[in-house]
């Protein structure tokens, strides 16, 4: 029923480089649902370790731009904790506080935690990383929608950086798939709250990436990724979308 | 400027892909790319069941909503409010629509998802409601919720969006309606295709026969217009109340003459036509005004429905009320045409007769019209009628217009066999073991039922002699 248009991701790609150099373009929001976007996700933040660099703090700021990165579509604080219980185990925690654009009825607020467990090993000059998330978030309230939407999710990353000699940028790949379930309430009528629960595989994100050590100053880091949406999953209402992210981030090293 | 023009292709949007996870959704019956299947949701051979299922909850709020605006057991309709002078803007009295709740529709073993629900008319409502009728007129919109359920966006039945349900109220055959409109179709009239369902409805207490319906498309949902018209994009009204008289331009506004289609299109159109028929040259060079009446509005078509309403005696509309007809701006030619709706007084004298002749039908020379002057312009009341039948071209088309419509679609034979044919098909739905039950029903027993047959077909048998003896 739908014509599906695909995308040339090396045009995305090329585009979404220059886009970096330039003034975002703001364009008119529409109505209908976005099966595909360019996104820019910017990022800078502190960091600080402890104990033998086992334990780190962390703090950013981070700021998204949907609609082909000529919108903000959300921006939050951020804030980390995480513990090297051993050489390859590191467990984390994390708080996000998150202002979701709702254009017309101003921004959300959204409250976000997560618990996270990770396991790396080397094989010779390769790295290897698995990550297991556990996410709650809460949206609160806002303009006159007077209840709270709760989403836990779980998130499976697994990532992969070969580290070259005399090569300051190593670059990685990573794969990250979301299961989410989803609580929420619908208003058929005013006088009526309708509880619906959903769940299930929502969404596959893909990226590769590098990043650049400043000494004693700090890490800057690039990277381009695609969010590929499950038709199945009962949000993406059978019209799964797809996404082209480039993203930045700069970390002071404290 | 290239290079941001690339990446901003990288956007798209598309409508949603609607059906995940709906089991019985399919293109043909569901989509909003379905073809309006006519042959089977009107289907003229066929009194087809409808199975309506709401949640208890949703049934409450809709009955709590109901008692709020209209009270039940508070006795019959408040007496009508005696006309005072008239106004310069008077206002009208808005009632706010019944509420939409969700619920599921099942026609042949099909589902349709969580289906709007309304209650629906004027004293079709009221009436039944306050003296404990549960038979109340309903109204489906099929992809009203699709904010709430994304999964049912453009939900249609067969083609339909949206779909009027009549109860048949004052109509002790329960087939004015079904006939009336198969007439005017007949006749060359717009009207909407009816068709009689059986109405079951669990409100979670087990299906509950609910009655014999005549169902009806809605005139400003799109398959109506574009079979009749060919375009469903002019403006299309529902007027109603002052300004739906067409007597007075200064009560030409938004909220006489509701626009379906176009809710912010302005009101040019019908502001054009009141002027052109109020207009002086009426008196001083006719050719004159009815060129201008015709360059903005379909007279030809309203003289037919005029002669085919009056030889069929329907007093709720134009003449009597303003109301129960739609004007509908056609694409192609720029004009206003009349659309005449809710026919469940036709073939009858009106409510009035005797008690309250301003409430009788129509006599063929609009002897009985009223036509005493009113408001700042002076001008009667019923314009588009009086002025229309004084004008002797246009008489003229009237009245041949009578002769064609009684030797026609309204000759004894026809609408005997219609008559006969609907009456048939119904009865063994309406009276009976699988008849209507009490608290359900307007026909107080069943020979009620029965003698309206025979009653239909001397009515018919009169007006016939009446139509020719007027035209003699």
């Amino acid at each position: 029923m739908i014509k599906y248009i695909g995308l040339s991701n090396a045009r995305c790609i090329v585009s979404s480089l220059i886009l970096l150099l330039i003034i975002p373009v703001y364009l008119s929001g529409q109505d209908s649902v976005r099966i595909s976007d360019f996104e820019s996700w910017n990022e800078i933040g502190l960091e600080k370790r402890m104990l033998n660099k086992k334990l780190k703090l962390n703090f950013a700021l981070e700021m998204r731009l949907d609609e082909n990165a000529s919108h903000i579509n959300n921006y939050f604080t951020n804030l980390g904790i995480s513990y090297k219980l051993h050489d390859q185990v590191v467990i984390g925690l994390g708080y996000r506080y998150i202002k979701d654009n709702k254009d017309e009825d101003g921004y959300q607020n959204i409250h976000r935690l997560n618990l996270d467990l990770r396991y790396n090993h080397k094989v010779e000059r390769l790295k290897l990383g698995y990550k297991i998330r556990l996410q709650h978030k809460k949206e609160m309230p806002y303009h006159d929608v007077n209840r709270s939407d709760l989403t836990d999710k779980v998130r499976f990353r697994g990532k992969a950086e070969y580290d070259f000699r005399n090569w300051k940028l190593d670059p990685y790949i990573s794969g990250e798939m979301f299961y989410s379930r989803e609580k929420f309430i619908v208003k058929y009528i005013e006088s009526i709250d309708e509880l619906q629960e959903i769940s299930g595989f929502e969404k596959l994100r893909v990226t590769v990436g590098t990043s650049y050590n400043i000494k004693k100053v700090g890490e800057i880091g690039i990277y381009y990724r695609i969010e590929q949406e499950f038709s199945a999953y009962p949000k993406v209402y059978n019209t799964p979308g797809t996404y082209y992210i480039v993203g930045a981030n700069f970390i002071f090293k404290l | 400027m290239v290079l941001i023009s690339i990446h901003v292709s990288c956007e798209k949007e598309a409508p949603i892909n609607a059906g995940a996870g709906l089991e019985d959704w399919s293109e043909d019956s569901h989509s909003y790319l379905a073809e309006p299947d006519y042959a089977r949701v009107f289907n003229p051979n066929e009194v087809q069941r409808l199975d309506i299922v709401i949640e208890s909850e949703y049934w409450q709020a809709m009955q709590d909503d109901l008692n709020e605006k209209y009270g039940r057991n508070s006795g019959p309709n408040p007496p009508p409010v005696k006309k005072s002078a008239p106004k310069l803007l008077p206002a009208i009295p808005q009632k706010e629509n019944p509420v939409y709740v969700p619920c599921q529709i099942f026609h042949e073993g099909k589902q349709w998802y969580d289906v709007a629900i309304r209650y629906k008319g004027n004293s079709s409502l009221s009436s039944p409601y306050r003296t404990g009728i549960d038979k109340l007129p309903f109204r489906l919109e099929f992809d009203h919720f699709e904010n709430e359920n994304p999964s049912i966006s453009g939900q249609t039945f067969y083609g339909f969006s949206q779909l009027s349900f009549a109860n048949g109220f004052k109509d002790i055959s329960l087939i004015h309606e079904k006939v009336a409109t198969d007439v005017y179709r007949d006749f060359g009239i717009p009207a909407t295709h009816s068709a009689f369902y059986r109405i079951y409805v669990d409100y979670g207490e087990g299906s509950v026969y609910f009655g014999l319906y005549t169902m009806l498309e809605v005139v400003f949902d799109g398959p109506m217009l574009l079979k009749q018209f060919n375009n469903e994009t002019g403006n299309c009204y529902k007027p109603e109340g002052p300004g739906a008289q067409f007597n007075n331009p200064a009560f030409v506004n938004s909220l006489s003459f509701n626009n379906k289609t176009n809710p912010d299109a302005g009101l040019s159109d019908v502001k054009a036509m009141t002027q052109a028929l109020l207009s002086e040259s009426r008196i001083q060079n006719s050719e004159k005004w009815r060129d201008d009446l015709e360059s903005i509005f379909n007279v030809d078509l309203f003289l037919k429905w005029l002669a085919a309403n009056t030889t069929m005696r329907n007093w709720d509309t134009y003449g009597r009320m303003s109301h129960n007809f739609y004007l509908y701006n056609t694409p192609s030619s720029g004009l206003l045409t009349w659309i005449p709706w809710d026919n469940n007084e036709t073939f009858a004298d009106g409510p009035g007769e005797m008690a309250k002749p301003d409430k009788a039908a129509l006599d063929f020379d609009f002897s009985n019209l009223a036509t005493l002057p009113e408001g700042p312009g002076a001008t009667p009341p019923w314009p588009l009628i009086s002025f229309l039948y004084e004008d002797p071209v246009y008489k003229q088309k009237y009245n041949g217009y009578i002769e064609e419509f009684i030797q026609g679609p309204f000759s004894v034979s026809v609408m005997s066999g219609r008559f006969n044919e609907a009456h048939q098909m119904i009865l063994p739905y309406v009276i009976g073991p699988d008849g209507e039950k009490e608290g359900y029903t307007f026909i107080p027993t069943t020979s009620d039922f029965e003698n309206s047959l025979p009653l239909l077909i001397d009515f018919v048998t009169t007006r016939f002699s009446e139509a020719v003896d007027y035209l003699e």
